[in-house]
Parts: C-alpha cells; structure tokens; sequence
C-alpha cells in the first residue's frame, strides 16, 4: 500500500515538472524579446550575444516612443481595434441571442448556422482578392471606415457562434417568465439577457481585440501610408531589414504587451469559453 | 392575443439577426461568388479593367499544367503533415497533463497562452532573430554546445527554413488545440476512472480504455481544425521566410497572395484560391460539419 501510494506521488511531481519545463522552454522566445529590449545596441551587435543584461537601459523604449512613424502606426491601430470590437460585439450579441432562441422561430435556421460555420472556413487572402476590387472601385482603400468594415466582416461568424453557444447553455426559462411578467421583447434583451451574458460578451471583446491587434494580411492589403497598422510596421523590423535594432525590440514589446496583459489577466474567459466552444457544440 | 405576440417575437428575432445575415451574405456568398467569376477571366491589373476577357477554365488549366503550383502543393502538405504531427501530439500531452486541478494551475495556463496570444508578426520578428544568420541566439547557443562549428544563415537553407516555419507554427498553435481538447477531457465522468481503479486497471489501461474513446470525437474535431488552419496559414509564412530559399517555403496560400497583389494576377490567383478552396478546405469542411452535428 505503500509503495503504491509514493509511486503515485512520485508519477505526480514528474507530471508537474515536465509541465513547467515544456511551459518554461514555450516562453523562452518572449523572454528573450524582453531581455533583449533592455540591452544596449552595441551588446545586440555582440557576438556571442548577451542573454542576460546586467543593466537596465531604457534608450530603445525612449528611441522607439519618439519615432513618429511607431506613434502614427500605433494611433491607426487604436482607431481601427476599438470600433471593430464595438461592433462586433454588438452585431453578436443580437444576431447569436436571435439565434438561439427558440421563440423567434428564425427560418431556415439550420442553413443559416452551417453558414456562420462554413464562414470561419473561408481564407482571408481568398477573400481578399474580391474585397480589394471592390474597394479599389469604390475608392476606399486607405480609409479607416473600408478596414474596420472587412475586419467586422471576417471575425462576425466566429464571434457569432461564440455567442449562440454561450446563450444556448443559458436558461430560457427566465426570460418566458420575464415575458408573463409583462415586459417587452426590447426590456427582456436589456434588463434580462445582456446582465447575463456579460462573460460570454467579454470573451468576444477579447477575441477581436486579439485578432485585429495582430492582423497583418488585410491590413497590408486595405491600408495606405497614412494608415498602415502596427503589426506592419513590426513585420518591416524583421532580421536583416533595419540598421538600427535596439528600438525595434523594444516596439515589439510595446506591441505585445496588450495581449500578453490579456492572457495573464483574463484568461479564464479565453480558455474556457474558446475551449468549450467547438467540443461541446 | 397568443397569434400576435408570436408575431411580434418573430419579426423582433428577425430584426436582431438581420444585420449577421446581411453581413456574412455579403463577404461569403457574393464576394465568395465574384472571386470565384474572376477565376474564369484573364483579369491582370497591368493590362488594366478593359482589357478583361472570360477565358472558360483556362487559368484552372493554367494552373494544373504549371510545374510550380504542384511543387508548392507538396511543399503544402510536408509543411501540413508535420505541423499537424506537431501540434496534436504535443497538445494532446499538454492537455493530460493539465487535466487535473491542483496548486498554481491558472498561472501555468496563463502563461501557457502567451505564445497563441502573441500577435503573428511580433512572432516572427522574434523567431526570425533567434535564427539569424549571425548574431541569433540559436547559432550562440548550438556553437558553444559544440553541435555547430560554425554559424549558419538557417532561414536560407531550404530544409531549416521549412523546419523553422513549422516548428514556429506549432509553437503558436498548441495552446489553442490543447484547450479545445482539454474541454473534451473535463467532459468524460470522474467516476469512470475510480471504477477503473478500483478493479485495478493500470494508468495507461484507463487511458487506453476510457480517455481516447471518449475523446475520439474531440480529436477528429481538431485534427480537421488544424489541416484547414494549416492550409490557411499566411502571416507567419509569409513575413518569416516569404518563400526564401528560392521558393523552397512557398505555400498555396502565400503563392496565392504573390500571384494577385504582387504580380497582380488576379485571374490566375483566383484560380489557384478556388482549387484551394474546392479541392482541400470544403471536404474537410463537410467533414467538420458532419462531426460536429453528428452528436448534437
């Protein structure tokens, strides 16, 4: 009985260790980004490189914030993520409660959800080949409002079943009961629904925010000079394209941040809804 | 009475989905269906709108008769074959590994998601200097562990660079295979296992017996998930290795890309989207539908 109880133990800690080590060499690449930020120009250019600095030198990150070219690219960024998140969100929550309500009797209901399936399919560059004409001859390439609009369009189908899954676990009992009670359908979505599905509305928020921060296919595509995104401007400081390096450190890491913050913070919203979301349909 | 609050509640219901309908229509069906007309024409943006002619199947033609278009579908499915190898062998170990509770859990996941998290380019940004010619880490590292004698330019040889794209595509995507099957796991009943247990049925047995028929469902799911999303796999290519060497890393998706916005064939790349799209992502599609309302 003895032994049986320490081989147990001893096959726990092996399981906790190789998880730490596989986690431990996963983020290597990040530290390394980090640690990298903080060194001085001449220590990047060394060989061997320095891994670890022995000092913090915060020239890149003040080299990098006064770069005018990193402030446009970052202030697009933030004029495009936040209405597209805005919307998407919005256009969700209507369209997945719509969805998943029996009551409304939506027709054609099961081709309309093999369609948001089918949507999530489809490949961005595909896509892309239409949406460039079409923007081409409506002269909105460039614009803030073409972007925003392709971006609301791309992510719509799965933040649209990211919804209709979170209602459709949710009781629908509450809002008949809600209905006896007198209230009207508008009151049933405001006073009722939205309080309750705020984590589901907040996995959604994350998701696109995630997404259109790093989205560079489209946006290399759909943007011009004055309104290229950040994630471009980080892919032109890739290895051997810039003379200088130092700050392109650390504008990734500024670039990174907002997500990693995310993932540390919030996320019990991100894997247990994502997770659930395509095994238990 | 009854009649016409129901009548209510449909126009309502109606009025909510409205805007997805209108939205989803508008990108999948009729930008889907126009992509799929300039396939049949010789649109080039060199020679300009008038210039456009319906050509029938010929840019299809075109296509299957290029030497190149099947070396990149190759290239295509040994990039797949070992990013899918991958991430589900390492996702499925990730997620037995993270399937029970105990001290600290939250902090390892959250951790754990940073790499899927990470914005693409800021990925590649990093990879693509961890593997530098002459001053990456990786040559530091390999040189003074005695393996390497001399520093290599590893994302211009051909085989390293395929190896570094699908190494950096794996290490993106295995937390996000591992919580869907996770989910899968959290799903099967605890008391299966101490049933097990008590008649004596040794670790790999109850894995053997219970855990994978049980999750068969999930990882057929992600096994499908992963091959579409590993054929539709661009901005990592195409900002670490753009197809360097020589076209060595080109993939469908970004050969598609160049062959519209670089060469401005919109025509031909069309074409070679359509065969991607019909031959590769739909029947894997229908099979993804198939599983996933199968047991509704």
């Amino acid at each position: 009985m003895f032994g049986y109880t320490s081989k147990i133990r001893t096959w726990t800690i092996a399981k906790r260790a190789i998880l730490l080590v596989i986690v431990g060499v996963m983020l290597i690449p990040v530290v390394w980004l980090f640690m990298s930020s903080f060194l001085a120009e001449k220590d990047i250019w060394s060989s061997p490189p320095k891994f670890f600095p022995t000092y913090l030198n915060f020239s890149n990150y003040e080299q990098i914030l006064s770069d005018s070219d990193f402030a446009k690219c970052f202030k697009n960024s933030l004029i495009i993520v936040v209405p597209t998140t805005v919307l998407v969100a919005l256009v969700a929550v209507l369209g997945g409660y719509a969805s998943a309500r029996s009551r409304f009797k939506i027709p054609f209901l099961n081709l309309i959800s093999i369609g948001i399936l089918g949507a999530q399919m489809v490949p961005g560059p595909i896509i892309l080949i239409p949406l460039f004409i079409l923007y081409k001859f409506l002269n909105i390439i460039g614009t803030y409002v073409g972007i925003v609009f392709s971006y609301v369009a791309f992510l719509l189908p799965v933040a649209l079943w990211l919804m209709r899954t979170y209602l459709l676990a949710f009781p629908e009992e509450i809002e008949d009961a809600a209905k006896i009670d007198g209230c009207s359908n508008l009151q049933i979505l405001t006073k009722v629904v939205l309080p309750n599905v705020i984590p589901g509305l907040i996995t959604i928020l994350l998701y696109t925010f995630i997404e259109v921060w790093g989205e560079y296919t489209f946006a290399v595509v759909l943007t011009d000079a004055d309104t290229i995104t950040l994630p471009i401007k980080i892919a032109s400081f890739r290895s051997r394209q810039t003379a200088v390096i130092g700050p392109s450190f650390a504008g990734a890491v500024l670039f990174s941040l907002p997500v990693i913050i995310i993932a540390l913070m919030l996320h019990r919203y991100i894997s247990t809804s994502l997770g659930g979301r395509i095994s238990k349909g | 009475m009854h009649k016409s609050i129901t009548k209510i509640d449909r126009w309502f219901g109606l009025f909510l989905l409205l805007p997805s309908i209108v939205i989803i229509c508008f990108m999948f069906l009729y930008l889907l269906g126009y992509s799929g007309y300039i396939s049949f024409t010789n649109l080039t943006l060199k020679r300009g709108w008038n210039a456009m002619e319906f050509v029938g199947l010929q840019q299809y033609m075109r296509a299957f008769t290029n030497p190149t278009f099947w070396k990149i579908t190759g290239q295509t499915f040994f990039f797949i074959s070992g990013a899918i190898t991958g991430v589900v062998l390492l996702s499925t170990g990730m997620a037995l590994l993270l399937n029970e509770p105990f001290k600290g859990r939250a902090i390892v996941v959250a951790l754990f998601l940073i790499s899927w998290v990470l914005p693409r380019t800021a990925t590649t940004f990093i990879w693509s200097w961890m593997f530098d010619g002459q001053f990456g880490i990786v040559n530091y590292i390999l040189m003074s562990l005695g393996i390497i004698s001399s520093p290599r330019v590893w994302l211009m040889h051909a085989n390293s660079a395929m190896g570094i794209l699908i190494l950096t595509y794996i290490w993106r995507q295995i937390p996000f295979a591992t919580l869907i099957i996770l989910a899968g796991l959290q799903g099967i009943p605890k008391q299966l296992y101490e049933v097990a247990r008590i008649d004596g049925a040794s670790t790999l047995r109850q894995f053997i017996s219970i855990t994978l028929p049980l999750v068969k469902r999930v990882m057929l799911i992600i096994l499908v998930l992963q091959t579409i999303a590993s054929f539709k796999a661009f901005t990592l290519v195409y900002t670490l290795t753009q197809g360097a060497p020589r076209g060595k890393t080109e993939l469908l998706i970004t050969y598609i890309f160049k062959q519209v916005f670089e060469y401005l064939n919109f025509g031909y790349g069309s074409a070679v989207g359509y065969i991607l799209i019909t031959v590769f992502i739909l029947p894997l599609s229908i099979i993804y539908l198939l599983v996933y309302i199968g047991k509704e």
